[in-house]
């Protein structure tokens, strides 16, 4: 399919879940009343509803889906791997336990602030550590394990630090960050938020060409005049602010990064810099969706949105994993 | 362009892998880097491609090598490694274009003349009739042949490649030879090593044999691959003939000293 | 109407209490005050701290050093304090163990076995329930006399400060931990009733704790929204929810911490330092126009 063509269904498709997100809501508003709360000043209960609930939401599932599938894709770009994922190499973890223990501890105060700080942080030493070990050993395997294991430590001291903190219920908003919501954000999160995913999505699309070149191979790629550190910072420094600032406001939502690059690679020509744009818009229809689903599955309240991707991508994952043929970087 | 090499010295782990390095290689020349395995020949392209850290001198027309940034050197110098990568399923014109990504300047899509380039390294590998495919579906042999193809489109005065023979067929392993010898005539300067002695001796201009990470020789086929010479540097021994192209080398056993 | 249920219910509460204290005091056993006495709940703590004789109450659960949560965290700090557990209640060897039903229901039972009295109090508690808890910690502590008295003035001011109502009823909602909405049966519900508001939770059918939506307050527009006193050094997301934007955008609707920090976590006597918070903060926004 070419390029532009698949990247307009996408948005259009993107576009019309974005709609629906805006839609669906315990308030029950008819369309007319939406369109016109959404547009109107003014204190009108279905204007308030409109812009200060349903749009941030729809606009943080928007940007949030973007971030993760253009971060799984440039990973799996970057690590020539299709089962890396911002998930799996432990940034996201890492960004929640950063944002858990600068938060709930109390040291920034208990500004929003210091949730994406917090997690910015976490982000980056993630990074750092992914780094260390990517240059004493340069083995994609090393860098997956690695990933695996700061997963594990973080969610763990994400829970110490819950239960350690100041308020004696906080241990029971360990759901929220293990699997994310985006439950009653606000537009104050958006812009806390989006201005770093933005940059993020920046850093990213610089590393185009690199990933296309890392199809032959690192030694290839670096003949061919890739600066390997340099992408290697541009890479990691733009999937950290973006899953950074994500994981901040909704918690960690795990499997966007890894299904739907997977998914929408054979439609395109498979260079990793044609998947960029595409993947990013993909994640954003799958995460405006479950997050429409996560509204309409109970009669009353929500699940947490990634139950429902983890529902999706675990098996997929597990499937990818016993179809290991299909989508290998290289075929012998 | 002139490849200069002086002194070139390369430590690996603590092992010291190169030498004392010295060579030249013309524009315009075909040069085979012979020796046995482990005598230091990929670490030698390597250090030439700015891979690996060397001590020493290293100039290509007189520009210090590894002065220049990455991307001004992958418009002197192609390197093909020795492991032969292709990823993600990408067709072979795919694989092939991606040699002009030192030439094209960020977010612009090739060009005809990049097009041209690639159609043209394309044919001269033979492999026109596959362009569509997807590479990780073809054999080993035609995967070599893309991944040279890659290094040709890349349109560079001095071509490196490590071991590009290895596991083409009779027939394409001369046909490669041949496409070598094409782009040296159309000026370039080429260096590939090899383990066919007999490719060596008739296609190369100049053999340079390593051995132990030291050059144990350097001249033309003729004078350096002798009875002597092969058995010091690979103990083996051979049967030597000749027909109105050149040698033809076949070893036939190991040395006694072995 | 309120009156008349309210009035059954006591009669009926009274009735089981004097069944109680008859079938107690035939047991020649139970007929001292005892000695000793840990509390394992927070609730408890506070009913037993504001009875207990010197001396008698042995130790109370670390939780009512809180602040935020108890409203007698001062007097608590002269107390020693336990985590409910097991082995300290074998090693302090008490008479009485006084805990709720809900909380470590594993340990109640383990020391049920291992042959200790303990008395167990509900954690559904409304204002109408607290003068029968009252009365009951005060029999069990063998301080009767003290408890009653306590419990009447109780009585006596929440049965004034329920007929200074009038029509109109102003409308709220009470966020507890967690940005959960305290709906019907919560003793929070029972003190907005008796001070005269219209709890919006109830209305909405939620019962309990239990998450109200948002989108759902909002055309509302209630006056007042309650928030948790003392949560200001203890961040956590739950406390930001009665301060989303969208609550903050409505006008006339007043968000604050009305309820003095740890009056209404518990039924105790203090809890009525709740519903006169709220019966003032009613009669400024709806004022009956009937003097005192």
């Amino acid at each position: 399919m070419r390029p532009a063509v698949l990247n307009i269904i996408l948005g259009l498709l993107m576009l019309a879940l974005f709609v629906a997100s805006m839609a669906v809501g315990p308030a029950e508003l008819d369309i007319s009343e939406s369109v016109r709360g959404l547009f109107a000043g003014g204190g009108e209960a279905a204007g308030i509803i409109m812009r200060e609930i349903r749009l941030p939401r729809a606009l943080l599932g928007l940007g949030i889906g973007f971030t993760l599938g253009i971060s799984g894709a440039v990973l799996q770009g970057f690590l020539r791997n299709p089962l890396a994922e911002p998930g799996i190499i432990g940034v996201s973890a890492m960004a929640a336990f950063g944002a858990v223990l600068i938060f709930y501890s109390g040291l920034a105060g208990s500004t929003l602030y210091a949730l994406p700080a917090g997690a910015l942080l976490g982000a980056v030493v993630a990074v750092l550590l992914l780094l260390a070990l990517a240059a004493r050993s340069g083995s994609t395997l090393t860098l997956i394990l690695a990933g695996v294991a700061l997963s594990s430590l973080s969610a763990a001291l994400t829970s110490l630090v819950l239960n350690l903190s100041p308020n004696p219920f906080a241990s029971y908003e360990i759901i929220f960050w293990l699997l994310g919501s985006l439950k009653d954000r606000s537009m104050e999160h958006v812009w806390l938020a989006l201005p770093l995913m933005a940059a993020g999505w920046l850093l990213i699309a610089l590393s185009g060409r690199a990933i296309d070149a890392l199809s032959l191979g690192e030694e290839a790629a670096a003949s061919l005049g890739i600066h390997m550190k340099r992408t290697r910072l541009l890479i990691v420094m733009g999937t950290a602010l973006g899953v950074g600032a994500a994981t901040a406001v909704a918690g960690t939502i795990g499997f966007v990064g890894l299904v739907v690059p997977h998914l929408i690679r054979p439609l395109t020509n498979r260079l990793p810099s044609r998947l960029l744009l595409p993947a990013g818009l993909g994640g954003a229809v799958l995460l405006l969706a479950a997050d429409v689903a996560v509204r309409l599955v109970l009669p009353t309240g929500e699940l947490n949105v990634g139950v429902l991707t983890a529902l999706i991508g675990a098996p997929f994952f597990l499937w990818l994993v016993v179809r290991s043929r299909r989508e290998v970087f290289y075929a012998a | 362009m002139r490849l200069e090499v002086e002194n070139l010295d390369v430590a690996l782990s603590g092992r010291q892998v190169l030498r004392g390095i010295a060579m030249a290689l013309a524009a315009g020349e075909v040069v085979g880097l012979l020796g046995p395995n482990g005598a230091g020949k990929s670490t030698l392209m390597r250090a030439l491609a700015g891979l690996v850290a060397a001590s020493g001198r290293m100039r290509l027309d007189g520009e210090d090598l590894p002065s220049l940034s990455p991307a001004a050197r992958a418009r002197l110098l192609a390197y093909l490694p020795q492991a032969r990568i292709v990823g993600w399923r990408l067709s072979v014109r795919d694989l092939v274009r991606l040699g002009r990504l030192p030439w094209r300047r960020f977010g612009v899509s090739p060009t005809e003349a990049d097009e041209k380039i690639v159609e043209d390294a394309l044919a001269l590998m033979d492999i026109a009739g596959l362009a569509g495919r997807p590479a990780t579906e073809l054999s080993g042999g035609e995967q070599a042949r893309v991944l040279i193809a890659r290094a040709v489109a890349q349109a560079t005065p001095a071509l490196i490649a490590d071991e590009p023979a290895s596991g083409l067929d009779p027939a394409h392993q001369i046909m490669m030879m041949q496409a070598l010898r094409r782009l040296a005539e159309e000026g370039r300067t080429i260096l590939v090593s090899l383990h066919d002695l007999t490719l060596a001796a008739r296609w190369c201009d100049r053999v340079v044999m390593l051995k132990e990470g030291q050059v144990a020789a350097e001249g033309s086929p003729g004078e350096v691959m002798t009875p002597e010479r092969l058995a010091d540097i690979y103990g083996v021994t051979a049967h030597f003939a000749r027909d109105k192209e050149g040698l033809i080398l076949a070893p036939t056993g190991l040395t006694i000293a072995r | 109407m309120k009156t008349g249920k309210r009035g059954v219910r006591r009669a009926l509460g009274k009735a089981t209490i004097c069944l109680m204290t008859l079938a107690l005091s035939s047991a020649p056993v139970l007929a001292q005050a005892p000695a000793r006495v840990m509390s394992l709940n927070l609730c408890t703590d506070q009913l037993a701290m504001a009875l207990a004789a010197p001396g008698q109450l042995s130790s109370i659960s670390f939780l009512s050093r809180d602040p935020s949560l108890s409203a007698m965290h001062e007097e608590a700090e002269t107390y020693r304090v336990n985590h409910g557990r097991a082995e300290e209640v074998f090693l302090e060897n008490p008479d009485l163990v006084v805990t709720g039903t809900y909380s470590l229901h594993n340990t109640t039972g383990l020391l049920k076995r291992l042959g200790f009295r303990v008395e167990e109090f509900s954690f559904i508690q409304t204002v109408e329930t607290i003068p029968d808890d009252i009365r009951r910690m005060g029999a069990l502590l063998g301080q009767a006399a003290r408890a009653e008295a306590m419990a009447k003035d109780f009585e006596a001011e929440l049965s004034r400060i329920e007929s200074r109502q009038c029509g109109k009823q102003p409308t709220a909602i009470a966020f507890e931990q967690g940005g959960v909405a305290a709906g019907s049966g919560t003793l929070a519900d029972s003190a907005l009733a008796a001070a005269g508001f219209r709890n919006l939770a109830a209305e909405a059918g939620i019962a309990g704790m239990a998450p109200m939506p948002i989108e759902l307050i909002v055309p509302q527009k209630p006056d007042v929204i309650i928030t948790r006193a003392g949560e200001e050094d203890q961040p956590s997301l739950g406390a930001k929810v009665p301060y989303h934007p969208a609550l903050r955008a409505l006008e006339g609707t007043r968000i604050g911490p009305f309820v003095p920090r740890g009056t209404w976590s518990c039924g105790g006597p203090f809890t009525m330092e709740a519903v006169r918070a709220l019966a003032s903060l009613r009669e400024e926004i709806a004022p009956c126009g009937e003097t005192r």
